[in-house]
């Protein structure tokens, strides 16, 4: 079962709360969700092209975290020279956003010296949510289909 | 063998080329500091910590005042290709920093 737009609203209820003072709790949970909202959208969309439903879920499971961060970092940083530069302007939004909320879940999940405040925090799920529009403005594209692929195939370059 | 980064090689250079992009995004931004390191994966990075006016933090200026500013580093500093570092960027308000004092943002 895919969850992501679920996961983004979740992510947003947690960063508004305690409207005064939030808890550091609050916030790093919402940096990690609004990374989940993107990590499990993009899973969705790659599993989705997989013929048998069934399967699906099963195959949405070798999906690893670093593999989608460094295919996300090609991303965000490959020329695409033949490709509309429109296509490639929203590939590299959700790219990069996924780069930056990966390494943002990680500080939020495992390092309790760094503070956040509730601007950071709407400001980076403020990223998923354009990742968001980006993703649907080319999902049906060839240049979003290589990527998908990417997110889970070894590059051996 | 390892490449060094030209932002560490030439940290001069980067730290004149943040000052201008610094100058160019006020009153908007108050400062931008930042420290070059390994992310995550143990890539090179460079990791900007943005300060902005409490007017541009307000809800209804935050994702365009933050859209123009990634944008304007983009360009101007283009830290992946010109320098060699992958890029994160955290923005806080004054109020914010006010209340959380860290010396990082100071």
């Amino acid at each position: 079962m895919a969850y992501p737009d679920d996961l983004l609203e979740q992510a947003l209820h947690l960063a508004r709360r305690e409207s005064k003072r939030p808890r550091q709790t609050s916030l790093r949970r919402a940096i990690s969700t609004a990374y989940y909202a993107l990590f499990h959208l993009l899973i969705a969309e790659a599993v989705s092209n997989w013929r048998i439903p069934a399967q699906r879920p099963l195959l949405a499971r070798i999906f690893q975290h670093k593999g989608m961060n460094d295919a996300s970092g090609r991303a965000a940083s490959s020329a695409f020279a033949d490709a509309d530069p429109r296509l490639v302007a929203h590939l590299r939004n959700v790219a990069s956003a996924f780069k930056q909320l990966y390494q943002d879940r990680q500080t939020a999940d495992y390092d309790n010296a760094t503070e956040w405040s509730r601007t950071e925090v709407l400001t980076q799920i403020g990223l998923v949510q354009d990742a968001f529009a980006s993703w649907r403005a080319i999902r049906n594209q060839a240049i979003a289909n290589d990527y998908l692929l990417s997110l889970f195939v070894k590059d051996r370059q | 063998m390892p490449i060094v980064p030209k932002g560490v090689t030439n940290q001069a250079a980067l730290a004149a080329a943040i000052a201008q992009v610094e100058q160019m995004l006020a009153p908007d931004v108050v400062r931008i500091r930042y420290t070059i390191g390994p992310d995550w994966s143990g890539e090179e990075a460079i990791h900007f910590r943005i300060l902005l006016s409490d007017a541009a933090s307000r809800p209804r200026r935050l994702r365009e005042v933050t859209r123009r500013v990634s944008i304007v580093i983009s360009q101007q500093i283009d830290p992946l290709n010109s320098w060699d570092l992958v890029p994160y960027l955290r923005f806080r308000s004054q109020s914010e920093q006010a209340a959380l004092k860290e010396a990082a943002w100071a």
